[in-house]
């Protein structure tokens, strides 16, 4: 299991920054299509406000003739295909590079046969568009996550797709088909994306690409790397013991209650427990007032104590780390707060929002878990799912 | 005298109901267009509130608000390509959701400068460029 996943091992970054997911951040090597983006909406302002300081190319002409739908398709097919080109210089000689510049020509292709009313210009530029949306899916089974340019490129993607597929003429089934299809198309990358996003540290895979990134909604601070020292390691091996004695009052959730932990209710494999009283008290990492606990159900419905999750007060408030890279620290991002009734309601989509009736906090206090259930592979961090299962939650209850 | 035969009254004119308006303008088939790229981003995000329903965390409330919102926006993208007056009628229910994607937008950008962090792009695209787009082009429409 990657360290990187929910704390545990270091992000490479700013000392004193944090280090997120790619897919809410700007890949670097991304920027010139991020501009390129940006400028395209006041080509369009050009083209259709101002036409006459353009010179007098046909093609353009052809394409204000064009059915309102499919004038925004070819929009939609020019920016993406301009996206794909400024993405070729800074990938390098690499594969990657050439699937863009391939794209792009296959987009821009598209367009133009489109603009030029060529028979089954429609059908092609759908094709184009479908297999560009779906491309993602390539990269994604390679362990690249996209940023949100790559993501605002599929948006466009998608836009063009629907008034292709869509237009006003169109029949009744058609149009459902068509909004349906493009739906699930899109239903089907976003899964790719969590697939590979909540499963961490991907595109570690040495060849440069948006390597090493944290678990989907984890935010790391960046940190140097370097190996524990022997009293970090005692340090550690006392907070993880202290730990242990204090929870063990705990193992029944009905003592949590009693303690002032929001104990009741407990459902899956991940289920926090806070106590308002200690979330709002000066204290940080003290066992004997832990902010939250962490049960999960059995198969056999019996709820199981997992451990304790320690929370740093404020934001951008470094938690003690007093086992060094051993007991590191992790923050959340862009997590959708639901407000009716106040609860979790996930993270913010690859597509860009919350559910309705969420706001997005943007940045979390930062928290640590100590695994304190018997035999735990680790103490700190991320707790192994497949262990979990096999040898805590697959076990009756004593 | 000859009496002329009667015939019968024949049935008043009347002039056919307007099922159909004028054809939409070039504007409403784009505002069309984006409400459809709004509905899929609906769809797919209530998919997603349901799933994170159905593994324990949060409640299921997001994920219904999401579902009506998309049956608002189904609604709103049929009747932006019909010209009869209960489709114009119904023009502010489409002004309305705009207006709320908006406001969620701004409390979300807020909140992201209250904690330091910068807004990002899709958001900002989505949530931001997206209804804004609607509502100029709608505002052009009247």
């Amino acid at each position: 299991m990657n360290r990187l996943a929910h704390g545990g091992g270091h992000a490479e970054g700013a000392p004193g920054s944090y280090v997120g997911s790619l897919l809410y951040d700007v890949a670097p090597e991304h920027v010139p299509a991020l501009v390129v983006l940006g400028l395209l909406p006041l080509v369009a302002v050009l083209v259709h406000r101002l036409p006459a300081a353009l010179p007098p190319v046909p093609w353009l002409g052809r394409r204000r003739a064009l059915p309102a739908e499919r004038a925004l398709a070819v929009w939609a097919l020019v920016a993406s295909a301009a996206v794909h080109v400024a993405l070729v210089p800074t990938h390098g000689l690499s594969g990657w590079s050439f699937a863009f510049a391939l794209d792009a020509g296959l987009l821009g292709w598209a367009a133009h046969r489109l603009v030029t009313g060529r028979r089954r210009a429609g059908l092609t530029a759908a094709l184009v568009l479908g297999g560009s949306l779906l491309g993602l899916l390539a990269g994604l089974a390679a362990g690249h996550m996209p940023d949100q340019v790559a993501m605002a490129c599929k948006v466009v993607e998608v836009t063009g797709l629907l008034a292709l597929g869509a237009p006003i003429g169109a029949g009744r089934a058609r149009r459902v088909l068509t909004t349906s299809g493009v739906a699930a198309g899109t239903a089907l990358v976003v899964v790719g994306v969590w697939a590979l996003g909540l499963s961490a540290g991907h595109g570690d895979d040495g060849d440069g690409h948006h390597a090493g990134s944290p678990a989907l909604g984890v935010a790391m601070p960046a940190g140097d790397g370097e190996d524990p020292t022997v009293a970090q390691t005692a340090a550690a091996e006392d907070l993880y013991r202290s730990t242990v004695r204090s929870l063990a009052r705990y193992a029944d959730p009905a003592a949590a209650v009693a303690a002032g932990y929001k104990a009741t209710g407990i459902r899956g494999r991940d289920f926090h427990a806070d106590n308002p009283a200690y979330t709002k008290d000066d204290a940080t990492l003290d066992p004997d007032r832990p902010e939250t606990l962490v049960y999960a159900v059995r198969d056999d419905g019996t709820p199981v104590l997992l451990g304790a999750m320690y929370q740093a007060q404020g934001l951008r408030t470094h938690g003690p780390a007093v086992g060094g890279p051993l007991t590191t620290w992790h923050a959340h991002e862009q997590v959708c707060f639901g407000l009716l009734p106040p609860s979790l309601a996930g993270l913010t989509s690859p597509l860009g929002v919350c559910p309705a009736g969420s706001v997005t906090v943007a940045l979390t206090n930062e928290m640590i878990h100590v695994w304190t259930v018997p035999g735990a592979p680790q103490r700190f961090g991320d707790l192994d799912e497949g262990w979990l299962k096999q040898h805590v939650l697959a076990v009756p209850a004593p | 005298m000859t009496t002329t035969p009667t015939v019968p009254l024949a049935p008043p004119p009347t002039a056919p109901l307007p099922l159909a308006g004028p054809a939409p303008s070039d504007r409403m088939r784009v505002v069309r267009v984006l409400l459809l790229l709004e509905l899929v981003v609906a769809l797919v995000t209530t998919l997603e509130a349901l799933i994170v329903a159905a593994v324990g965390f949060g409640t299921p409330v997001p994920a219904v608000l999401t579902g009506a919102v998309a049956v608002v926006l189904a609604v709103a993208a049929r009747d932006a390509g019909r010209g009869t007056p209960g489709a114009v009628r119904r023009r502010w229910l489409v002004l309305a959701v705009q207006v709320v994607f908006l406001a969620a937008a701004g409390v979300d950008v807020v909140i992201a400068m209250f904690e330091g962090v910068a807004p990002l792009l899709l958001p900002a695209l989505v949530r931001i460029a997206l209804p804004a787009t609607v509502l100029v082009l709608l505002r052009g429409e009247r």
